[in-house]
């Protein structure tokens, strides 16, 4: 037993020796500056700055705003598009060529997803051209630097993982319930509300809560198609870090952005929790 | 003489005591069979004797010597595991060879006993093959040549065939008991099948709730259960009291005869008024179902069963007291 | 049906919006012009050599690939024994441990990088490639450990002890058994964690400097201000390397994300 011990020791030394000192460490070192200031000591001023002043809550509205809408259309074009890949795609390379297409996304940087989207929505971008030509609008839209851009590029972003959470729990819905309720009476829409919705739900809950813990803390697609017209809290902490230098406001800044992104993941996880089903999950 | 003794064992699990007070002495050479419900404890004493498990308190001596605290690698026995756990990403061959390897010898070497195991198993041909893609019972025979081409003293075998469907685990049950006889090695054999542990054992030692039942040779298993649970889990049984009322004996239902009413006993029987409940025939034998007073009775024999013997009748049923064994005995 | 029908329509229309930007990004970066333009106006790889005969763009290329690598390296170093002390052992605060060494896959990447620069500039680690490094590894470490961990399946326990029965100690069994079983995790995780570190701003971008730029944060920087062909030419270059890590991934463990049964 003491040798298991030992074992044990031997193999969690490194990791927590890097996760203690590169991470909770630092993360402590934000957490005590942004209650401090060079000359008062503990202040809580930094916070108070944030929480009375009516830009901040600007910008914290805009950042929910933007989360929320992101999170509600993955989901709504995700589903649809996870059931169409489970359910009805029947060819099997077809199905394939489609989740690359969908995991490609991820493997490659926001920057160049972001960057793509600078380019259809321009002004003189493919969007605007094929708007025109079809007649939908006069003149070229403004995109960039809108909360339109912003979620248009965001959804973008984060679709597939809303469509992988809620395929995977797709997949492990036992076809016999459906058919046990059709068999029960119910139409195909009734056997969907009743019985397989609810039995993904649970993906469904998992998908939206990564896609909007990424939503609230993301930085690179705000920042490149806002066009510094619309600034979001992430953007807001990176000032202060970069262009600043004030580690205390940046600071609680970073605290704020932290605590709404654990508090939202509890939240959500503890409203799947419970209703997660036995038989779908694991 | 005494190959393997396992000294007064007990191991608990989170206040749960799978194992309690076992005392086994298993000799050189012997086929036995640990036999019980499933979280008996079986499979729990085989992994204690196989070094994967510690026990709480006893000690496990094998010729003599004391390998309680010694690692799985260093007791002198194998195991052919219960799914057989063959290594996927290995070939039949290098599965086999891998005991005479770590034992110490070149790969040639290695690789000419693994043949040689695998040949007395009749899988010479497929060495090269990857054991995924060969059959249950073939896994089944490689596993068998992995665990005693280092030649064992002990070879412990966790249920190895109970993954087999009926056919085939009849004819492995005489081959593994053939290999046995041949290689002179000490058989323990972990089952939960009644049937497989009688027609196999030299010795069944019967567990319940973590504690050792009894241990005897099938027959006498059979005949003179020493408990109410060896008596229930070994075949059927009948319980009856000895004399009139006091302390119950076992009865066999080929034991108990059903007789028209008022017709006379053989001398020396015993016979007490019975009603029929039910009658099964049953490939070969007849089973009929008595209630005699608030006692449930099963009789069964040979052939069909007698003419006009239908649920509701009323009869007697008789049996030689000699048979009626005493249990504790 | 009907429904039916309208799921197909916009499941396509879905599939044609995840692929827009990338087909831009590649079309536009074969384009004759000076400007970037979509659908591309002629066809030709010039932007391409433009590209890889930039200073600046080989050597931020240079310098993301070290440091991909370099992390990948640490983050193999660190999660796979968290990984074997995670599935194999039983020790109080285990929820605790997986919570933190997983934590960086959900918090804010900004938030961590800013931690790291203001406790780095305390320790005189700021801005070079040490400090950029220890950042990697911290959030391409969960990816390691999280493809890590499903790999240690009760049945490859079984397979542990059928070794261990056969003669082999604890480390042979290791070195002869587990590694080769986890083997397409291990790979798979640090295939996770090269491109993750390869692909990253939010976390590089604090402790970059004109000398030393990783790739991601030099285009982050030009996107600001210019949009040029050269641009979407590096962009489609990673994409590339994108499908090229897919189809590695696939090949290796099957990318069957979406199961039929």
């Amino acid at each position: 037993m003491a040798s298991a011990r030992l074992t044990l020791f031997w193999l969690l030394a490194l990791p927590v020796l890097v996760f203690t000192g590169f991470f909770l460490i630092p993360l402590g070192v934000v957490l005590v500056s942004s209650f401090t200031a060079p000359e008062d000591g503990l202040t809580l001023a930094h916070y108070a700055r944030i929480l009375l002043d009516a830009y901040h809550w600007q910008v914290i509205a805009t950042t929910f705003r933007i989360a929320i809408f992101s999170t509600l259309i993955c989901v709504a074009l995700g589903y649809p598009l996870a059931w169409y890949l489970v359910r009805i795609v029947q060819l099997r390379s077809w199905r394939r060529a489609c989740v690359i297409l969908l995991v490609l996304p991820l493997f490659t940087s926001n920057i160049v997803r972001s960057f793509g989207w600078m380019v259809l929505l321009g002004r003189s971008g493919l969007v605007n051209d094929a708007l025109m030509s079809l007649g939908l609008i006069d003149r070229p839209m403004r995109f960039l630097g809108t909360e339109t851009g912003i979620l248009i590029g965001m959804v973008y972003i984060l679709l597939p993982f809303t469509v992988l959470t809620i395929g995977t729990a797709l997949a492990r819905v036992d076809r016999g319930l459906e058919q046990a309720a059709r068999d029960l009476g119910a139409t195909p829409a009734r056997a969907f509300w009743s019985v397989t919705f609810p039995l993904t739900l649970h993906g469904v809950m998992a998908g939206a809560i990564i896609v909007f813990s990424m939503a609230i803390s993301a930085y690179v697609t705000p920042a490149l198609l806002s066009g510094g017209k619309v600034t979001v809290l992430a953007m807001l902490a990176f000032q202060q870090y970069s262009t600043v230098f004030d580690f205390h406001y940046g600071g609680a800044l970073s605290i704020t952005l932290l605590v709404l992104t654990l508090a939202l993941i509890g939240l959500a996880s503890r409203m799947t929790r419970g209703r997660t089903p036995g038989a779908g999950g694991h | 003489m005494t190959l393997l003794a396992i000294d007064d064992i007990t191991k608990s699990f989170a206040g749960h005591k799978a194992l309690d007070h076992v005392t086994l002495d298993i000799r050189q050479g012997e086929f036995i069979s640990l036999l019980g419900p499933s979280g008996c404890g079986k499979t729990t004493l085989l992994r204690t004797v196989a070094g994967f498990m510690t026990a709480d308190k006893g000690r496990i001596l094998i010729d003599g010597e004391d390998v309680s605290r010694l690692p799985p690698e260093r007791r002198p026995l194998n195991t052919v595991f219960q799914n057989y756990a063959l290594f996927p990403h290995m070939t039949v061959l290098e599965n086999v060879a891998y005991g005479p390897r770590r034992a110490g010898l070149a790969r040639a070497e290695a690789e000419r006993r693994a043949e040689e195991a695998l040949e007395m198993v009749g899988l010479a041909a497929m060495s090269r093959r990857n054991p995924a893609a060969m059959s249950g019972g073939q896994q089944q025979r490689v596993a068998l040549a992995r665990a005693i081409v280092n030649r064992p003293k002990l070879l412990l075998l966790d249920e190895p065939l109970s993954a087999l469907d009926l056919q085939l685990r009849k004819r492995m049950q005489i081959e593994l008991k053939q290999l046995q006889v041949q290689l002179g090695i000490t058989f323990i054999f972990v089952t939960h099948d009644q049937d497989e542990a009688m027609a196999m054992s030299d010795r069944i030692a019967v567990m319940s709730a973590g504690r050792l039942e009894q241990c005897d040779a099938p027959e006498a298993i059979y005949r003179r259960p020493r408990t109410r649970f060896v008596a229930e889990f070994i075949g059927e049984a009948n319980f009856l009291p000895l004399d009139g009322a006091g302390p119950e004996g076992v009865l066999r239902p080929e034991d108990l005869r059903v007789l028209p009413e008022g017709e006379a006993l053989p001398p020396g029987w015993r016979g007490l008024p019975a009603r029929v409940t039910g009658v099964t025939y049953v490939g070969g034998t007849s089973n009929i179902y008595l209630a005699a007073g608030p006692r449930e009775l099963l009789a069964r024999s040979y052939g069909l069963p007698p003419a006009g013997m239908t649920a509701g009748r009323t009869v007697q049923a008789g049996f030689d007291p000699a048979n009626l064994h005493p249990l504790g005995a | 049906m009907a429904a039916r029908l309208a799921v197909r329509a916009l499941a396509l229309l879905t599939l044609a919006y995840l692929a827009l930007p990338l087909v831009v990004v590649i079309g536009g970066s074969l384009t004759e012009t000076k400007f970037l333009s979509f659908p591309p106006q002629g066809l030709t790889l010039d932007w391409y050599r433009v590209v890889l005969h930039d200073p600046t763009y080989v050597r931020s290329f240079l310098t993301s690939a070290v440091l991909a690598l370099a992390a990948t390296f640490f983050a193999l170093v660190i999660g796979l024994p968290a990984a074997i002390a995670i599935a194999r052992h039983s020790f109080r605060g285990k929820g605790l441990l997986s919570a933190l060494l997983l934590s960086p896959l959900v918090l804010p990447h900004i938030v961590i990088g800013a931690a790291l620069l203001q406790y780095g500039s305390a320790l005189g680690l700021v801005r070079n490639f040490p400090a950029l490094l220890v950042g990697h590894v911290v959030i391409v470490t969960p990816f390691v450990l999280r493809t890590l961990l499903p790999h240690f399946s009760p049945g490859q326990r079984a397979l542990e002890e059928a070794s261990r029965d056969l003669g082999a100690s604890g480390w042979t069994t290791f070195r002869l058994v587990t590694l080769p079983l986890i083997r397409p995790g291990l790979v798979s995780g640090a295939i996770f964690a090269f491109i993750t570190s390869f692909i990253n701003v939010e976390l590089s971008i604090f402790n970059t400097t004109a000398a030393l730029n990783t790739i991601p944060v030099q285009l982050f920087n030009y996107v600001q201000y210019s949009v040029d062909p050269s641009i979407a030419a590096v962009s489609a270059l990673t994409i590339l390397a994108a499908a090229v890590g897919i189809v590695l991934i696939d090949l290796l463990i099957g990318l069957d994300l979406l199961p039929d049964k």
